[in-house]
């Protein structure tokens, strides 16, 4: 079930038109990657989308509610973290997980013990007195999704969340976040860091220029954008490798991309062609041939984008 | 919703942390007291009767009440809700659930907590002081009243300026506006001492001063129009609606973050309440001329005016508030660039939008005659008094009106034409067309008084002299037909050229 429906979303500023008639769906309970370039509209639509700025065309549905009509059912469970931490400097970091918790309805005898739930998950127990503004751009960005969290979103739109974190704290943040979308959230989380949404994300929308350039699973975007596998063999013997993949290829009737050679490793690149890669590999591991080490590596979401973005706009 | 609820308020809750430091407010108190303390040893100098001393007290203590909640409580809303505008912690509560009316009195009270719980401690100080003959419980318990709404009035005012700033870098110009009216109110009402001195004490709450000085009595007359109100009821009068727009503000700020602070329909309401306040002083300073100068009100120097002179110049200050208004109006009314393609696009999606006049988007023509409909209206009881000539009337007034239009019309198809994002091919657009044509147009003829009048109602000022020169019981400015041909013309093109936009925009919001 879709919990959020986009349609021909456009938002033009006085100077630019930031987002160009985009439509797309997000899924129950599913972590979508929102990827593009600086400018390519993301920050906007996820605004748009958290009721932070309005659009000039198309319409958001959030949880069946439009975001026009019934503004405040439609927010109701929307968890937004914009790109940077915005945060009252001179509150406590106790103070701010409190605010926000009674600005979603949790009642002041509750609080205490959500503020310290909190305070744990996001790790930042150390700190509970103190005054935000002595907080590391670490710490904000870990306050920040705390609070972001604290109110069971069903929703969750996370602009840049890893910015500024450490590793140790991109770890914390990814668990929280997979924990979130097993309860049944759905998450866009828009990021540059391409290698690490990929390793966590269900699916992705691509933007590029305000244009959206290819959405859906990992695996459809891979299909669709003549995306695939490589498959890099290093034989044993330096001078057999070449004649073996050649008879290989020829008798089997497989059509690679691409074939490279660097000394005796060889890269086999197969484009949109699943199956061609796999009969491949059964063949060559079953070949008999002085095979020292063999691997197979899926297009990754940053390959994707690398070679979808520019081009699918122009 | 439960507004008393203010436990569970989150905008109450940030204000509240913030303030609710012990080492602040024992400071702040410190100071207070340290204040409090040396008025009394200052003004019980040189006293000998008890009487006199206790009532001094008592005026040092009111005098800090009101410092207290009317000047430093402004100064601490307006800080705390203008945090949340530079922070950006808006957008956070702007995407909560909480209903908008909890969000707008927990940044109100969030922000002066402390100085709303001392007014009610300065309260307790002076309930004692009732015993002294010159005040009366009643009279306490008025200005109380009086005092608490000022106080609702100036930081429902400073907040509301504060979150409306459309650049979270810059002050709002409102807010500009609101502190040039507080320290140059009384300026502004000399400058204006003929016809409006009333309405600022009113604005201010300078009249709740009479409830506990009785020499002052005489000088806050509750004339308004034909009425004699109690000088409460009209101080409610004025600040009441102007609470409300800012309430209705700050709404719009929460839930349409890309709107005007306010809508068409909210500006148009607050120009006829102005209007309707500056014609009802006006009246019943008219027909009360004879006691007021008798009087001898201190900062109104009617001694040098006759009934005549007063009309003449209140009709002036009303034909210029009706041009100011106008183009104050049209900073509203004419739609941005992103309101009008909204508003285009959702009239594409059946249903979603009907053809509003008022919408955000919708063109500012009918707002702008609706505006001139009732600043008309408003005019009629000059018209009458000063015993004007209707043709006289209606071509001052088409005057105004064109010149309304006129100014409307450029900024619309600036707005939403290519160089939208220039402003300063409108200033200089505006220097030329107001200053320069007429400047080198003056200059070409040869200073001849009848030419250079022709001239000089090209600009907005220009037109405002030859509107009240019909007002004029001798007019100085009569300037021929074709003066008012000028404008016209200029107005219908200025609409000429916002059309096209409009058209132009109609072709892009469907491609």
């Amino acid at each position: 079930m879709s919990l959020v429906e986009v349609s021909q979303l456009r938002i033009a500023y006085d100077e630019v038109t930031a987002v160009h008639d985009i439509s797309f769906t997000l899924d129950r309970g599913k972590i979508y990657g929102f990827v593009g370039p600086n400018g390519a509209g993301k920050t906007s639509t996820i605004k748009a989308l958290a009721g932070v700025i309005e659009c000039t065309k198309g319409s958001i549905v959030l949880n069946g509610h439009d975001l026009e009509v019934q503004r405040e059912k439609a927010l109701r469970h929307v968890g937004y973290m914009p790109d940077f931490s915005p945060v009252y400097e001179s509150l406590k970091v106790w103070e701010y997980l409190d605010v926000f918790a009674a600005a979603y309805g949790i009642k002041a005898e509750d609080r205490p013990h959500h503020v310290e739930k909190w305070l744990e998950k996001s790790d930042l127990v150390s700190k509970r007195e103190t005054l935000i503004k002595g907080l590391s751009r670490g710490m904000r960005q870990r306050l920040v999704l705390a609070k972001t969290l604290e109110s069971d979103p069903i929703i969750l739109l996370l602009d840049e969340p890893a910015s500024g974190l450490d590793p140790i704290a991109r770890k914390q943040m990814r668990d929280l976040i997979k924990e979130t979308a097993t309860q049944g959230a759905t998450i866009l989380i828009s990021s540059h860091i391409l290698s690490e949404l990929s390793e966590f994300v269900d699916a992705a929308i691509i933007l590029e220029k305000g244009k959206l350039v290819v959405a859906g699973t990992i695996e459809e975007i891979r299909t669709q954008t003549g995306g695939g596998q490589t498959i890099i063999v290093r034989f044993s013997d330096e001078n057999a490798g070449s004649e073996i993949l050649r008879k290989l290829l020829a008798s089997e009737g497989i059509a690679p991309q691409r074939v490279s050679q660097n000394k005796n490793e060889y890269v086999i690149r197969f484009n949109n062609a699943e199956e061609d890669a796999t009969k491949f590999l059964n063949k060559i591991l079953t070949s008999g041939a002085a095979i020292a080490e063999c691997s197979v590596k899926n297009d990754t979401l940053e390959e994707i984008f690398l070679k979808v973005g520019a081009k699918e706009v122009a | 919703m439960n507004i008393f609820n203010l436990k569970n308020n989150a905008l109450f809750l940030s204000c509240w942390h913030e303030r609710n430091r012990p080492v602040q407010l024992g400071c702040f108190i410190l100071l207070l007291a340290g204040a409090l303390f040396l008025s009394f040893l200052t003004i019980s100098y040189g006293e000998r009767n008890a009487e006199k001393i206790a009532e001094n007290f008592f005026y040092v203590v009111v005098i800090l009440q009101a410092i207290v909640l009317l000047l430093i409580g402004s100064l601490f809303v307006g800080h705390l809700a203008r945090r949340e505008r530079v922070n950006e912690t808006l957008d956070f509560h702007r995407n909560s659930p909480q209903p908008v009316m909890e969000k707008i009195l927990g940044l109100v009270f969030g922000g002066t907590w402390f100085e709303w719980l001392l007014f009610v401690v300065f309260f307790f100080i002076e309930l004692p002081f009732v015993v002294l003959k010159s005040i009366s419980l009643s009279g306490l318990l008025l200005f109380n009243a009086s005092l608490m709404m000022t106080g609702l009035f100036f930081h429902t005012v400073s907040a509301g300026s504060a979150i409306m700033s459309p650049n979270k870098k810059r002050i709002s110009p409102l807010l500009i506006i609101f502190l040039l009216l507080i320290f140059g109110g009384p300026l502004i009402a000399v400058i204006f001492a003929s016809a409006q001195s009333i309405f600022f004490a009113h604005l201010f709450g300078i009249t709740a001063s009479q409830y506990i000085n009785p020499a002052l009595r005489n000088d806050f007359h509750g004339w308004f129009y034909t009425f004699d109100l109690p000088p409460i009821v009209l101080q409610g009068i004025i600040q009441i609606p102007l609470i409300l727009l800012m309430i209705k503000g700050m709404k719009r700020v929460f839930s349409l973050p890309n709107s005007p602070a306010w809508a068409k329909a909210d500006v148009i309401r607050f120009c006829a309440f102005v209007f309707f306040l500056i014609t009802g002083f006006f009246m019943s300073h008219y027909l009360h001329f004879d006691q007021l100068a008798e009087t001898g009100q201190s900062y109104r120097p009617y001694s040098f005016f006759t009934p005549e002179r007063f009309l003449e110049q209140s009709a002036s200050l009303y034909l210029f508030l009706l041009l100011a208004g106008g183009m104050y109006v049209s900073f509203f009314a004419v739609p941005s660039y992103f309101k009008r393609s909204k508003y285009m696009a959702l009239r594409e999606r059946k249903g979603s939008c009907r053809s509003d006049p008022f919408n955000d988007g919708a063109t500012s023509w009918p707002t702008l005659l609706f505006y001139l409909i009732i600043g008309g209206l408003f005019l009629v009881p000059y018209i009458a008094l000063q015993k004007i000539a209707l043709g006289q009337a209606a071509a001052a007034f088409l005057m105004i009106g064109s010149h309304v239009l006129a100014f409307a019309g450029f900024l619309e198809f600036f707005r939403l034409g290519r160089f939208r994002t220039n402003k300063i091919f409108f200033i200089t657009i505006l220097i030329m067309w107001w200053v320069f044509i007429p400047w080198l147009a003056s200059i070409n003829s040869g200073y001849n008084l009848e030419k250079l009048g022709m001239i000089m109602v090209l600009s907005p000022f220009g037109g405002f002299l030859y509107a009240i020169g019909k007002f004029s019981v001798s007019p100085e400015v009569n300037l021929s037909f074709m003066s008012l041909g000028i404008i016209c013309f200029i107005a219908l093109a200025m609409w000429g050229l916002a059309l096209q936009e409009h058209a132009a925009m109609n072709k892009k919001v469907q491609s």
